[in-house]
């Protein structure tokens, strides 16, 4: 809106113009009375009703034309056509025309002899003795200046025109038409699509107001009439162009292609925007990155809008001057759909159990993302595995015409893509596709990825991002804990173990970087030796005859103890186990990583009817039985739950059992005095081909080392004890050993 | 005089730090403590029989010389006047009862040609008591078992060992009889649920309850002619 002052200032300024022409006027030869033309212009990015059509001024009337304002956008040009008896081309009595261009922002400027800084008119032709053109170029001017456009005869100021600049306004509808030239206009964006395998047809409802998706081919029609019938060289479609407005260059082209007249009625044509990339964008892409999410455009977030505005003209040019130009316009709102990931899984990834204690097995799920806030999903792979996944995303706004051939890429830090690509029908508000990795875990090397991170990418164009990065958006990140085994796992030992149980996972790889069976083996066994008091996944302690836990009431195996039962199913205080069940855990955690082991059985010579005590024990003297050397010690073991004669007695017994006195010696895992240390088996694990490590005989109860059964009985034993015929089953004789090795270990699966 | 002391206090630390000395030679010291009676059951060729049970405390020399706590356990069935014993030492912790319980849960006996022989299992062993004694009453039993753990006791300390038992191995019944797999430990320990003799045949059948029940049978001499796995 024009301030008063300036209303008075042009009112000024062009009467001081008005006085010097008269001035002018006033010398020069009177012109012939059929002066008068017509002046057609602008016909380029200006409606015809806005002061587009041809105005015809009558010299004779003496009366001024009316102001018909117009709209010319910053750095574009116009054909201005003149039309009528005036023109003569510089003869027939009346002098050339003269034309002056200035730019109307005050009576100063008018005085201003120099180039004007934004408007120039050049290519003044006279085409017939009833028809001249020029070209009008308006260059970067600020928005919202004003310019004039004059006429002059030597009879005097015959036209004028004044514009207005400024990006092109929401077009109005076609002007009148020219009788030869067909009426058109732009029907909305029909973004139907037909039903795919996964997804239902959408139905073809046009989108009102328009909208196109940047990166898409968007089909764009033209309805009018007569257009089959034109004849050649008559009006026919010579520029249909798309602009972005706006920009450091004023305006953005946009191809259109593929410009078709289908029937009478109709031309069809195809714009496409160009995809919208992510933030942070060139200088130059502003406006692109006005265009999606604030989220991904954080410089430009505080304004930022979800899609900008294009608009599309279509000129049907008449042969010149008698059918005149016809134009239409449809503007759109460009949509950039932005994806966000929602959902993400590791379809190809092991069954694992989160074991927990009451819980039987069950696959933990494979949806690493989003993560449960209590119980995140943990994947494990196997080296040489790639990635399989099927990634679901959320799309904002919604694609108006379908996507064919997209893109997802995750970009896997260090191991390369995930790759998948999808068709996304119009209207989907979220889509899921499956994804392959391109590069493959390293073979034989143990990993764990405590947060593997995925950046999410989407391009519209289907093109790698790193072929063009500016054509992919961001679409999100996601991240999950990740193991990688050596090799494919072996099946485990207990047949109630029937999933592979994720304590097992951390103990068989820990913080990963193994790369050999040695390494493999020796990172699985260091969670045990010592002993290191083994944890669970979630940092519980596991145990090995917790305190005032009996043979009942410790688990025999490990399914039993990671689920913390004992063996008759019965629901344990506590997740503590018996020798068997920690030589099933040590080989379930080698068998994540395909590492073979046997189970060894230890039981004292003579065999089966013999006791062994496991360090330390005090030997109280005198014996009880010097007459039965060398089974002179008495050993009392109590009564326990289940019938079965133990240590952990309820009450317990106290440190004396007859003639042994308990004392503190080998700790079991976090149990520095285990609560058993009389046993008829011991059960302990062989692993041939590791060198260096110690064994063969890996006792993980303990976390010792064997090489044999005399390292076994120095290391451990503390006595032995045998059943005294005639007594009830819990009294034994006892001797020290002696140097003989009073043990065997066999392989007993 | 301080030299002297000193030897002296040597000497005697010296003794008192050396193990004790066995006793040797029979011992005849027998003292009453306590006693317990019960009542308990036989197989025999007509059925069940009553028996009476005695567990008795007693204090006999031990090993060392010195009196020590002994139970003595009593089976006796008065019809036929026969009756069985054990003796052991006593734990200061045992329950007076402990051998009357273990004999009504875990053994078994049986009347043949007026005699009592007791069975008992460990583990796959079968622990066999075949005794001769008799008596008119139980207390006359009582007194002559006491008076033959008396003489076992010779040196004393070792009327354990000195008992006699027929010791059967089972080397057909596997471990897993008594030994629940993956256990560090068997058991429950095995009971003789049931004992029969049979004439024809002149066969003991024992019956023996663990993780299973198991039909042993054996000669007359004890020794094993078939094992078969019951239920």
């Amino acid at each position: 809106m024009r301030k008063p002052e300036k209303r008075w200032r042009k009112a000024v300024a062009t009467g001081f113009l008005q006085a010097m022409t008269l001035i002018v006027l006033i010398s020069a030869p009177v012109c012939r009375s059929q002066d008068v033309a017509t002046a057609c212009f602008p016909t380029n990015n200006n409606p015809a009703s806005d002061g587009g059509g041809c105005i015809e001024f009558d010299m004779t009337t003496g009366t001024m034309p009316s102001m018909c304002g117009g709209v010319m956008a910053p750095n574009t040009s116009s054909t201005v056509y003149i039309r009528g008896s005036f023109p003569v081309g510089g003869g027939g009595g009346c002098p050339n025309v003269f034309l002056y261009a200035g730019e109307w922002t005050g009576l100063t400027l008018w005085n201003d002899s120099g180039p004007d800084p934004y408007v120039s008119l050049s290519n003044l032709q006279y085409v017939s003795p009833t028809l001249a053109t020029f070209t009008l170029s308006v260059g970067g001017a600020p928005p919202g200046d004003h310019l004039q456009i004059q006429m002059y005869a030597h009879t005097g100021w015959i036209y004028f025109n004044d514009f207005m600049i400024w990006p092109p306004p929401t077009p109005s509808a076609p002007g009148p038409s020219q009788p030869n030239c067909p009426t058109i206009s732009l029907a909305p964006v029909t973004p139907g699509s037909p039903a795919t395998a996964s997804t239902p047809a959408v139905p073809s409802t046009p989108i009102s107001p328009n909208v196109w998706m940047a990166g898409v081919d968007n089909p764009i029609v033209i309805k009018g009439s007569g257009f089959t019938s034109q004849a050649v060289g008559d009006c026919i479609a010579t520029l249909v162009t798309a602009s972005l407005p706006g920009g450091p260059t004023g305006s953005e082209t946009i191809p259109i292609s593929n410009l078709k007249i289908v029937d009478d009625n109709t031309i069809t044509a195809v714009v496409k925007p160009p995809a919208i990339g992510t933030a942070p964008q060139p200088a130059g892409q502003v406006r692109a990155a006005r265009a999606i999410a604030a989220a991904v455009a954080p410089a430009d977030s505080g304004s930022a809008d979800s899609n900008t505005t294009e608009t599309a003209y279509i000129t049907l040019n008449g042969t010149p001057p008698q059918e005149g130009d016809n134009s239409a316009s449809a503007t759109a709102q460009i949509v950039s759909p932005k994806l966000s990931i929602t959902q993400l899984q590791y379809t190809n990834s092991q069954d694992v159990w989160k074991d927990d204690p009451g819980t039987a097995p069950s696959a933990m799920s494979k949806t690493v993302w989003p993560p449960s806030s209590s119980s995140p999903s943990v994947s494990v792979f196997v080296s040489e595995d790639k990635i399989k996944a099927t990634a679901t995303f959320n799309i904002s706004p919604t694609p108006p015409v379908a996507i064919n051939g997209a893109r997802i890429e995750g970009s896997v830090a260090g191991l390369g893509l995930l790759i998948g690509t999808v068709d996304i029908p119009a209207g989907k508000t979220s889509v899921k596709v499956n994804l392959t990795g391109d590069t493959a875990f390293p073979s034989s090397t143990t990993k764990r990825y405590s947060s593997l991170g995925v950046k999410w990418s989407f391009s519209v164009t289907g093109q790698p991002c790193s072929a063009n990065p500016s054509q992919c958006s961001a679409a999100g990140a996601t991240s999950s804990e990740v193991y990688v085994t050596y090799a494919a796992p072996s099946p485990f030992s207990e047949t109630t173990m029937t999933m592979m149980p994720l304590t097992a996972v951390k103990l068989a790889i820990g913080d990963g970087g193994a790369t050999s069976q040695t390494e493999v083996f020796n990172n699985t066994w260091q969670q045990f030796a010592g002993p290191a008091n083994v944890k669970g996944w979630d940092g519980r302690s596991l145990y090995y005859y917790d305190e005032g836990m009996g043979f009942d009431l410790d688990s025999v195996d490990a399914y039993q103890l990671l689920v913390q039962v004992n063996n008759q199913g019965q629901q344990l205080t506590r997740e503590s186990g018996q020798c068997g069940a920690w030589a099933h855990l040590l080989r379930d955690a080698l068998a994540v990583n395909g590492i073979p082991s046997s189970f060894v059985t230890i039981t004292p010579v003579p065999g089966t009817h013999g006791w062994m005590f496991i360090n330390d024990w005090k030997f109280r003297g005198p014996p009880t039985y010097p007459n039965t050397a060398p089974w002179i010690y008495k050993f009392l073991l109590g009564s326990e739950a289940g019938g079965y004669l133990g240590m952990a007695t309820d009450p317990p017994p106290g440190p004396m059992f007859g003639d042994l006195i308990n004392q503190p010696g080998i700790a079991g895992q976090n149990d520095i005095t285990p609560s058993e240390k009389a046993f008829n088996f011991h059960f302990i694990v062989r692993v041939d081909g590791i060198p260096g490590i110690g064994g063969p005989y890996f006792d993980p109860s303990y976390g010792a080392t064997y090489t044999g059964d005399c390292d076994f009985e120095t290391k451990a034993v503390a006595g032995y004890g045998e059943h005294i015929t005639g007594e009830p089953a819990n009294y034994l004789h006892v001797q020290k050993p002696f140097g003989g090795c009073s043990v065997t270990m066999r392989i007993t699966n | 005089m301080f030299r002297k002391t000193a030897v002296l206090i040597f000497i005697n630390a010296l003794v008192m730090l050396a193990p004790p000395r066995l006793a040797a030679g029979p011992d005849r010291h027998v003292v009453l403590v306590s006693r317990l009676a019960d009542v308990g059951s036989a197989n025999s060729k007509t059925g069940k029989v009553k028996t009476e049970l005695r567990e008795v405390q007693v204090e006999m020399t031990g090993p060392y010389g010195k009196p020590e706590p002994y139970r003595l356990f009593l089976i006796f069935e008065p019809q036929s006047g026969a009756f069985s014993w054990t003796i052991s030492l006593k734990d200061p912790a045992a329950d007076l009862s402990e051998l009357t319980k273990w004999f009504k849960r875990d053994r078994a006996a049986f009347l043949r040609d007026d005699r009592l022989v007791t069975f008992t299992a460990y583990r796959e062993t079968l622990e066999i008591q075949d005794f001769q004694g008799h008596a008119s009453s139980v207390d006359e039993a009582e007194q002559k078992a006491l008076s033959s753990a008396a003489a076992l006791n010779d040196p004393p300390g070792s009327m354990e060992s000195a008992q006699p038992f027929h010791k059967v191995t089972l080397d057909g019944l596997s471990t897993d009889f008594d030994c629940e797999p993956g256990f560090a430990v068997c058991g429950p320990s095995p009971k003789v649920i049931d004992v029969q003799w049979d004439r024809v045949e002149q066969h003991w059948i024992v019956t023996l309850k663990a993780r299973w029940t198991e039909e042993i049978t054996l000669d007359a001499d004890y020794n094993v002619v078939s094992m078969r796995k019951v239920e």
